[in-house]
């Protein structure tokens, strides 16, 4: 009888395993993975056997009892475990036991650290990519992924929790403190991860993208703050963010600042004239040399202003404008200045400071609403190039005296694309003035690249950690209301009509530490709702609930207060 | 609140690596559990709560077992680890278990002896158990052949929760008899419902002084009920009045008191009664003419001044009014042909007393409203009087033998007491209409015996029983909660508040989510109230909300 190589291979590490019998029925407990499989006695010897023998030696040694035939199949199937990341494989989780830092599970796919930054396109992607690996210093990273393994030192994979429990038990498992969502998913209905809230460990929800993407990104930020708990926050680049949401939300403090960073390594001035010689031969355009450069660096789309960088390049035919993008979009189809002058295609990450650095000015006149920090303007500005911005969103927090900023009509409702507007002749005389007084330009170049120091992703991801450490910190001291509240309804004789009396009745689980003297006790029925939806719901949601009643902002915040003070002062 | 001893899965528990796992079989899940907990679901299986932290004692503080059962409930509520927690099922072949709190241990001599009355007959066909205050608590107090006593500390309510769900099918408590102007007691029974969940039963009585009081009380009673909670009044003429005030449909059972046929029964000589009141009156007209009977209610002013109208226009027929707790100074200056009497309790000092009077009376005549005690009624009916009666609801069974008399004003509409007077004297010159009339009442009387009225509260409980298994099979409570929400309306450049139903992500109005949300932990009249309160008084829309979700939910 000849038999095929079994697909699986030995010796091969094997996960924490538990095994048990239940009347005839034999299960295997995967510790590592949270899983249990219903499976048989042999598996199991396999499994014994495996770390140490190969396949053939197991074979060899188990033949005696189970017929070869059965050897084979149980291969097969823990061949089909182990490509389902079950059982077989090393998990990290001795590395783990020894380490002693933060452990920060990464609400996204491991593609997140793996991809390569090298075409990135979008600022938000990237600062997220930026900022974990500025946090992996610091912290251990777990990612979602199919199986569970070392990613690299410190970044692990854990497979996806088949249920809500489950994922739970994974992040008691390894012993996560922190849970950290580097990008809000935009469309909340199919990804919003909410089981993420209920995991009793603090998380941080990273706004990168105020109120774009028509409208769905608010939405979805929205609902992350109805969901989270006290001991949640969101991180945000830019004051703006914080700003814009205060005026709909009740609970402001929850939005946490801490600025992106740059790699001022990589970004960092060059001799201009080198610059500019090295790209007028790669571009085969002489004029690069020796004319006046204004750069465009970015998506090159009407809301990020390419419509304004036209017009005034067409009146200013003896400048440059040099676009650094991706793309030209629909502006590929236009007939453009002659002196505007195309990159042609995006380059490398690591080509971006040679073509920067040619430009004498850099600027960004977006009036996109998903403008938070502009990382674009940062690179520019670590190159030592000034920049001329739009007084809008988080730019100017960014740039502050080591650029101009142009006056900018912010529409403080609009949630699309367009939320401000900028004239383009403010831009263009801000330009001309910067080109005509070359000592003033350089000054601000060279305080842009000052300022461009100050912004980095270590102190960003350090800051992180501080904030998850004082969320841990504020989680101590939350407090939870247990009293049974009833809604009575009570015939007011002097006004003929059902009214409404609540009250709370003084029903602890611990029969000897009743925290009210009385028996009962009368509360107001706006009072008494947010005592009763807070035993199941959070506070942010409680607050939803209460604008719908009450409308009123200070009477609002004014019952959470109540409500707020009540627990703390009866909570055991 | 969860209950010990619990109910089990499947489970598999081990430790590894000092880490304690336990598989959930059932579910086919794996949890890590805290030592405690771990300790806890150890015991939890066959001890009690108290049980639990004593054992534990040495390990852990009394705090960390607290948190072990509050982790042990939110397993529960996933649906891991714990069943629903099981109580004690009633069957048709053992007898069933009442427990009912009293203040005092019961007499028929008492106040409330009523309340004896009806445990007593409970008695015949259940083991009744009598909870009594710790601070009323005496050494001396023993089982006798009616009753169990157990005292109840009131500062550990919860703490008995264990034991009653394990031991009792129903629970039992009185409405009290005596209403301040504030409802406050109504606040003492309401958490009555969330001790255990076993069916309670709030027994509430007509004839009541303050009807504002009572009224309040009811409601607030009937808001805390659970779907397997009954309230049983002992008229139906109560259950019009809540519906025109709460203006839905009412689910009052009408159970009325025992009846003590043997007491009351008609005699065959009325003249005994009739000496009687001469005796006690001072008066000899009660020879004379013919005995008019009123069944009064509980405010003495208006039993004053009907009985004074009604003596005035009708000379020729003698009056005696059962007015409770009449005060002395209504006594001076009445007409020649009418007498108050106060001493309408069950037993005074003679317990044939009240069964004599009423046994004096040739007709009776009685006004159904929350202030007419029904107990009386019935005893005048036992005793074979014949019996007008005002208002077409107060009793249905004799709808039939009685020509009823309806009033838009109640019983101080003076055209509505002519008409009485005119029904009273047609009566009385029918001897035969008399007759019958008095075999009906007897009749109906008959079958509120303690036995018949005993039966009927079993045949309830053992309903209600019935429901609190279909509720706990009908509850679909969902681990998540909806989600309440802002959402942006571009259109206003501002926020609105929304609710999202979970886990299958759909946007709904606020309204209805916070409907269902309620309708978790409360009532749905509690619900309705709350609902209400919120949308100004807009009750209609709140209960087409509230039936649109008891339609979904079915």
């Amino acid at each position: 009888m000849t038999l095929k190589q079994p697909l699986f291979q030995c010796p091969k590490p094997i996960h924490r395993l538990h095994h048990f019998t239940r009347e005839d029925r034999f299960f295997i407990v995967d510790l590592d993975i949270g899983q249990i499989l219903e499976t048989d006695n042999l598996i199991w010897e396999i499994l014994q056997l495996c770390p140490e023998s190969t396949q053939d030696k197991i074979l060899e040694t188990l033949s005696e009892r189970y017929a070869p035939d059965h050897i084979y199949q149980a291969f097969e199937r823990l061949h089909n475990f182990e490509e389902m990341g079950l059982l077989i494989g090393n998990t990290g989780q001795e590395i783990l036991e020894q380490k002693n830092r933060l452990r920060i599970f990464v609400a996204a796919p491991i593609e997140m650290w793996t991809s390569d930054k090298t075409y990135v396109r979008s600022g938000y992607r990237l600062a997220s990519k930026e900022i974990l690996s500025a946090l992996s210093k610091y912290a251990d990273l777990f990612f979602y992924d199919s199986k569970s393994e070392v990613v690299s030192d410190g970044v692990y994979t854990i497979s996806g929790g088949t249920s809500r429990h489950n994922f739970l038990f994974q992040l008691q498992q390894n012993q996560i403190d922190g849970i950290f969502m580097p990008m809000i998913p935009l469309d909340m209905v199919e990804q919003m991860p909410l089981h993420l809230f209920s995991s009793g460990v603090p998380v941080i929800s990273r706004i990168g993208s105020p109120r774009g993407h028509g409208g769905s990104m608010i939405d979805s930020i929205l609902w992350t703050y109805a969901a989270m708990n006290e001991h949640d926050a969101f991180i945000t680049p830019t004051h703006s963010i914080k700003d814009f949401y205060a005026q709909h939300v009740l609970d402001a403090d929850c939005f946490h600042v801490i600025p992106n960073g740059v790699d001022s390594q990589l970004f960092r001035p060059i001799d201009k004239a080198k610059a500019r010689s090295q790209v007028a031969e790669m571009l085969n355009r002489p004029e690069i040399r020796d004319k006046k450069i204004v750069g465009f660096f970015g998506r090159f789309q009407p809301e990020k202003g390419a419509g304004i960088f036209i017009k005034i390049a067409a009146m200013l035919p003896d400048v440059l404008f040099f676009v650094v993008a991706p793309t030209l979009h629909a502006y590929q189809l236009q007939k453009l200045p002659p002196n505007l002058i195309y990159i042609g295609e995006q380059p490398p990450r690591e080509m971006l400071p040679l073509y920067l650095n040619t430009f004498d000015v850099h600027c960004f006149p977006s009036i996109v609403g998903e403008e938070a920090f502009g990382n674009a303007v940062l690179e520019t500005m670590a190159c030592g190039v000034p920049p001329v911005i739009t007084n809008f969103a988080g730019l100017p927090e960014v740039v502050g005296d080591a650029g101009r900023v142009v006056a900018c009509q912010t529409f403080v409702q609009d949630i699309g694309s367009f939320a401000g507007y900028v004239q383009s002749e403010a831009l263009l005389t801000a330009i001309q003035e910067l080109l005509n007084d070359d000592a003033h330009r350089m000054e601000l170049g060279q305080r842009a690249r000052e300022r461009a120091l100050e912004f980095k992703w270590d102190t960003t991801a350090r800051k992180l950690v501080m904030l998850y450490e004082s969320l841990k910190r504020k989680k101590l001291f939350s407090s939870r209301t247990r009293f049974k509240t009833s809604f009575v309804p009570f015939y007011d004789f002097s006004d003929n009509r059902l009214q409404c009396q609540s009250i709370l009745t003084n029903v602890t689980e611990q029969q000897n530490q009743q925290p009210l003297m009385h028996t009962s006790y009368h509360q107001d029925w706006k009072t008494a709702l947010a005592l009763t939806l807070l035993e199941r719901h959070t506070v942010h949601e409680v607050e939803t609930v209460l604008m719908h009643i009450v409308k009123d902002k200070y009477s609002v915040a004014d019952i959470l207060n109540r409500v707020n003070g009540f627990a703390q002062a009866t909570s055991p | 609140m969860i209950d010990f001893p619990i109910t089990l899965h499947e489970i598999e528990k081990f430790q590894i690596d000092n880490r304690n796992y336990i598989v959930d079989l059932d579910r086919n899940e794996l949890v890590c559990v805290d030592l405690v907990v771990w300790n806890v679901l150890e015991l939890g299986g066959s001890s009690s709560r108290e049980e639990i932290i004593r054992q534990l004692k040495e390990q852990h503080t009394d705090a960390e077992i607290f948190e072990a059962f509050e982790c042990i409930r939110q397993f529960a509520e996933l649906g891991l680890l714990v069943s629903n927690t099981a109580r004690r099922v009633p069957n048709e072949n053992r007898k069933l278990r009442l427990l009912t709190f009293l203040s005092q241990i019961p007499t028929s001599q008492s106040e409330d002896g009523r309340n004896y009355l009806l445990l007593e007959a409970l008695s015949r066909n259940m083991d009744i158990t009598v909870g009594l205050p710790k601070d009323q608590w005496r050494e001396s107090y023993h089982d006798d052949a009616v009753f169990h006593f157990m005292p109840i500390e009131t500062d550990l309510k919860r703490a008995l929760t264990y034991y009653i769900n394990a031991t009792y099918d129903v629970t039992l408590a009185f409405a009290p008899i005596n209403f301040g102007l504030l409802s406050v007691e109504a606040n003492e029974v309401i958490p009555f419902f969330s001790w255990n969940n076993v069916p309670a039963i709030v027994r509430v009585y007509s004839g009541v002084k303050n009807e504002n009081a009572f009224i309040n009380f009811v409601l607030a009673v009937y808001g805390a009920k659970r779907p397997f909670d009954a309230i049983v009044v002992d008229a139906p003429w109560l259950i019009p009045r809540f519906q025109e005030i709460l203006s839905s449909d009412i689910d009052f059972c009408v159970i009325p008191d025992p009846v003590d046929l043997e007491r009351f029964k008609p005699y065959e000589d009325k003249m005994i009664g009739k000496r009687c009141i001469n005796a006690i009156f001072e008066t000899q007209e009660v020879f004379q003419k013919p005995v008019v009977g009123i069944i009064a209610g509980e405010v003495p002013e208006i039993n004053y001044r009907v009985g004074k109208f009604i003596a005035q226009l009708c000379p020729e027929f003698f009056f005696i009014v059962f007015a409770p707790g009449l005060p002395d100074l209504y006594l001076n200056n009445l007409p020649s042909n009418l007498v108050f009497y106060a001493e309408t309790e069950q037993f005074g000092t003679d317990q044939h007393l009240l069964p004599m009077l009423l046994n004096a009376i040739d007709s009776c005549f009685f006004h159904a409203t929350l202030q007419s005690s029904s107990s009386l009624l019935f005893q005048s009916l036992a005793c074979g009087i014949p019996t007008l009666i005002g208002t077409t609801f107060a009793i249905p069974e004799l709808e039939n033998a009685y020509a009823f008399i309806n009033s838009k004003r109640g019983i101080t509409d003076r055209e509505y007491l002519k008409r009485v007077l005119e029904d009273l004297k047609q009566l009385l010159a029918d001897p035969s209409e008399m007759d019958r009339r008095s075999k009906e009442g007897r009749k109906l009387a008959e079958s509120f015996s303690a036995n018949a009225i005993s039966a009927q509260f079993i045949n309830l409980i053992h309903a209600l029983n019935q429901r609190q298994l279909e509720t706990q099979a009908m509850s679909t409570d969902s681990p998540f909660p909806n989600l309440f929400c802002y959402n942006y309306d571009s259109n206003h450049g501002s926020v609105r508040s929304q609710a999202m139903q979970r886990p299958h992500d759909s946007s709904e109005s606020i309204e209805v989510a916070l409907a269902k949300e309620l309708l978790k932990s409360h009532s749905r009249l509690q619900t309705e109230t709350l609902l209400t309160e919120i949308y100004d008084g807009d009750r209609k829309r709140v209960c087409h909300i509230l039936d649109t979700l008891s339609d979904l939910m079915l």
